[in-house]
């Protein structure tokens, strides 16, 4: 009996024990475990701990491994690190398998989505250069000049040390130059001021950073069939700031100011003069007799609220020059004014998902030109609105849409050569009074879709509302950008293309061009090291009209650059490119070489850079002249008793002589505290060469000579800076 | 790794009294091969973060070019390194402020508008990190009057000091700032002659950090305001 009882109460008790063995493991376990992202890459140093006992938890090592060695059921248990939601989940009892994989997921991407709402455009990846301030400044051509600083690049094919953008072996007119969402026309002054050729409307100071689409302008923008440059003027200021300037050529001064936390303004003016500037660089420059500038301009922005602003900026330019000009066997001077202002408003709001810009330009301009029996007085109006709207659809694609009004209007007052060829003030001419009028109502969509981490897509529809007798057009364009890694950028796109010629005295009127283009582009990046390469193919059609006597109508260019910046130290860097152009035009149904075939373009710079000392940079252009017909011969004529020119029966017989220029700029900057003044020097074309700008010829014809792009001249200044 | 930040700190001190840096190179050597084989951000952190101190090392010998050597290391670390989160940011923010020093006049504002964007953004991943504030509040701090500096430095630096150390408590992770934030906030009230103000961030960062050297350096200028 005892002993069954005993029995008993043994098994009884083993049986609690075993039970209570049982319950007490069930309660308390050890956990293991992995944590990973979202892309499976194991997550090092998370906190692993349990919501009764968060300081007894582990870590997990490098590869996401942890071992929590007592968790208590049932519990939360929890796993934290930076940058990541705090993984929460509730284990009511032991988990059946032996170990628990956790995904840690990603906060919200507020970075991301700061960036799909700023301003910086939906187009940006498809930009192949973005230039900001340093740049300009630091840029070994630019002179502090924006659309200088483009010149630098292996996509710009300028002929004519002009500020004006060629891009891409297309003419200037066919490119685009946009301001805070509106197309300025015409964007640079006539004066040939410094040793470096014409300057832009734009002061760097003014600007917060530059893209240049070399080819395939983003069809957020119209009226182009080359490419674009988009700039965007400040939207914050770093620092008050005043500056005065007094150089060769030009005095001026600046001042930016904030007023308040949420609005600034920048204003500047200068004033140019020609005597100092002609003297130092007396029987160098050959055409230039006499110029005067005055301009100012005024920047307004302010921020109303966290989410909307507005900005102005308004922009006035009164400038004359006198040179000697040669056309066929007149030489005279030519007499040139212009009057123009400008102001671009613009209304932007941004939402958490969405941005809506409203953005307005109007542009007056009046010029006077005089040469000979050509008499010239043109104004322009230009007024232009458009609506902007992005949208960001999925965290992946955003989407932009948006119309545009183009208006602009000219009108000729011009008493005109009666003959091409006599051009002298005692032959005849008439009288041509003309207005020219266009509206161009364009709408677009353009979206843009990162397909993974490397790979991102855009498409873009543009397509006109035809007024009065346009034609109806729809652009279209597709672009990949593959970026297999930070070092490596693929950029591939291809579309087709729309824009208005601008008009001009030699022909009042709009012309539709279009081009059809294509263009892979590619970059390597490192600290040290920019490689670029690009290659491409356009097509374009429309009316150009290159001379009074040549027109043509189709033009086939097919590109090729190289690119390479090397900083050898941190002192020293140098760039090296060269260009490929092959351009055939189709004249009287043939097409032959245009003018711009360049078989070769080369552009070299280096840069030494020491703040103690000074900056110097050497810059070297080298390119064949371009191709021109030549005059072979003159038959009097007794109506104008002048020699009427016969011109070679082939077009583009003849070529200029080769482009050859070396330029030295250079800088020191001194600082004194609040203050510091910047001295700079340059020579433009050190090697004094005879750069053929263009042929002249005898009053009969028979003897062909040749006028120059500037010698070598001299150039220099200072500018004195208070920041406070 | 564990406390690598007071290991690496550690290290400072005895090389400043060795006058040699090779135990800073030695840890930043074992850190790359530990790089090498496991890739994690946390770790490219820490070596930014050493490079800083060799920086600080090679600026107190005098030798200012390999000062700006390493300071240029430690950023392209942290520019290069994907997905950065909040202290990644805060401390580029940091080392790009420290290089201000070496660049010349001309590029300062730049840096500094750059500080200013990488500091915010760890401000908007965090909004609990105490550095996000601190860096930015030492920008502002160092930042010449005539550039727009020494106007939110306080503001900032009084939201630093009401922050924990460290908003995910970890052995691994930064936990500087918070007693650096004290040092400057009492400072910046010794310059502006608040001495109510320094005397009471004195002692709450005293109390907090009863062995810092920096705060308890700041003592001699408070004595009998």
């Amino acid at each position: 009996m005892y002993s069954k009882k005993i029995l008993l109460l043994y098994l009884l008790i083993f049986n609690l024990f075993f039970i209570f063995q049982i319950s007490s493991f069930a309660q308390t376990n050890t956990i293991k475990g992995k944590v990973v992202d979202a892309d499976n890459q194991p997550v090092f140093a998370a906190n692993v701990y349990s919501s009764s006992f968060p300081n007894k938890g582990t870590t997990t090592d490098f590869d996401g491994f942890f071992l929590l060695p007592s968790f208590t059921y049932p519990d939360t248990l929890l796993v934290s690190y930076i940058g990541y939601k705090t993984y929460k989940i509730y284990l009511e009892k032991s988990l059946d398998k032996d170990s628990i994989f956790i995904i840690l997921k990603g906060q919200e991407n507020v970075l991301n989505q700061m960036v799909i709402t700023a301003r910086n455009p939906i187009s940006e990846e498809f930009s192949v250069i973005k230039l900001e301030k340093m740049d300009i400044y630091t840029n070994p051509i630019a002179a502090g000049d924006p659309l200088k600083a483009i010149t630098a690049l292996p996509s710009s094919t300028n002929t004519d040390e002009s500020a004006n953008p060629v891009l891409r072996g297309s003419s200037s007119d066919r490119s685009r130059v946009v301001l805070n969402g509106v197309p300025i026309y015409k964007p640079v002054r006539n004066g040939q001021i410094n040793g470096l050729g014409n300057f832009s409307l734009f002061n760097a100071e003014m600007i917060d950073k530059q893209y240049v689409y070399a080819s395939n302008p983003p069809l957020t923008y119209g009226n182009t069939s080359a490419g674009l440059i988009e700039i965007q003027t400040n939207h914050e200021l770093i620092y008050n700031h005043v500056q005065a300037s007094v150089s060769l050529a030009n005095i001026g001064g600046l001042i930016s100011r904030k007023l308040g936390e949420n609005t600034f303004i920048q204003a500047y003016g200068n004033y140019q003069f020609p005597d100092a500037f002609l003297k130092v660089n007396e029987k160098r420059i050959e055409n230039l007799i006499d110029f005067t500038t005055k301009d100012a301009g005024l920047n307004f922005h302010s921020n109303l609220t966290n989410k909307s602003s507005i900005n102005s900026f308004s922009y006035f330019i009164d400038e004359s020059y006198i040179a000697t000009r040669n056309s066929y066997a007149y030489e005279g001077q030519n007499d040139a004014q212009k009057n123009r202002f400008f102001s671009i408003n613009n209304y932007s709001l941004k939402e958490e998902n969405y941005n809506f810009k409203i953005n307005t330009l109007l542009d007056f301009s009046k010029q006077d030109y005089n040469f000979g029996n050509l008499s010239s007085q043109i104004e322009n109006m230009q007024s232009y609105v458009s609506l902007d709207y992005k949208y960001l659809l999925l965290k992946s694609t955003s989407i932009q849409t948006g119309i545009s009004y183009d208006y602009s209007k000219y009108n000729f007052n011009d008493s005109l050569p009666e003959y091409y060829y006599a051009n002298s003030p005692k032959d005849p001419n008439y009288f041509y009074k003309h207005q020219s009028e266009n509206t161009n109502i364009e709408a677009y969509l353009y979206s843009n879709w990162n397909i993974n981490d490397e790979l991102t897509m855009s498409s873009g529809f543009r397509s006109n509302i035809p007024t009065k007798n346009q034609e109806y057009y729809l652009s279209t364009q597709m672009s990949f950008n593959y970026k297999p890694n930070k070092k490596n950028n693929f950029i591939l796109s291809g579309g087709r293309y729309h824009s208005y010629s601008t008009p001009s005295f030699i022909d009042a009127n709009y012309f539709l061009l279009q081009s059809l283009q294509f263009a892979l582009d590619y970059s390597y990046s490192t600290k040290k090291v920019l490689f670029t390469t690009a290659v491409y193919h356009k097509y374009e059609t429309g009316n150009f009209q290159d001379s009074e006597t040549i027109t043509f109508d189709k033009a086939k260019i097919t590109g090729f650059e190289v690119f390479v910046k090397h900083n050898l130290s941190k002192k020293i860097e140098y760039s090296l490119s060269n260009t490929f152009i092959n351009q055939q035009v189709r004249i009287n149904e043939k097409y032959q070489k245009g003018s711009n075939q360049l078989n070769y373009f080369i552009k070299a710079s280096l840069t030494y850079s020491n703040p103690k000392l000074f900056t110097a940079a050497l810059f070297y252009i080298d390119r064949p002249g371009t191709y021109f017909t030549s005059i072979d011969n003159g038959i009097f004529r007794d109506e104008t008793n002048a020699y009427e020119p016969v011109f070679n029966s082939t077009i583009y017989n003849q070529q200029l002589n080769s482009y050859k220029n070396l330029s030295l700029n250079i800088n020191r900057f001194f600082p004194f505290g609040k203050y510091a003044l910047v001295v700079y020097a340059s020579v433009n074309n050190i090697l004094d060469r005879k750069n053929e700008q263009n042929a002249l010829y005898s009053f009969d014809y028979q003897t062909q000579y040749f006028n120059n792009f500037q010698r070598r001249t001299f150039y220099m200044g200072l500018v004195w800076q208070l920041n406070k | 790794m564990v406390n690598i930040q007071k290991k690496i700190y550690d290290t400072f001190v005895s090389t400043m009294m060795t006058q040699k840096n090779q135990a800073l190179l030695d840890l930043n050597d074992q850190l790359t091969a530990l790089h090498k084989e496991k890739k994690q951000n946390l770790i490219l952190y820490w070596q930014s973060y050493l490079h800083y101190y060799n920086a600080i090392y090679h600026l107190k010998t005098q030798d200012k070019d390999n000062a700006e050597k390493q300071i240029d290391k430690g950023i392209e670390l942290l520019e290069d390194m994907e997905n950065k989160n909040s202290e990644d940011y805060a401390l580029l923010a940091m080392l790009q402020s420290f290089s201000m020093q070496f660049k010349s006049g001309v590029k300062a504002p730049f840096i500094s508008k750059n500080v200013e964007s990488n500091a915010q953004k760890a401000e908007k991943l965090d909004a609990k990190n105490v550095r996000a504030y601190y860096v930015q509040a030492s920008n502002d701090y160092y930042t010449p009057e005539q550039y727009g500096g020494g106007k939110k430095a306080e503001k900032l630096l009084l939201k630093a000091v009401s922050l924990p150390e460290q908003s995910i408590k970890s052995p691994y992770l930064p936990s500087w700032g918070k007693e650096e934030a004290y040092e400057m906030l009492t400072k910046l009230y010794i310059k502006a002659e608040k001495w109510e103000e320094a005397k009471k961030y004195y002692q709450e960062g005293i109390e907090a950090y009863p062995n810092s050297y920096v705060i308890s350096q700041l003592a001699t200028k408070l004595v009998g305001k």
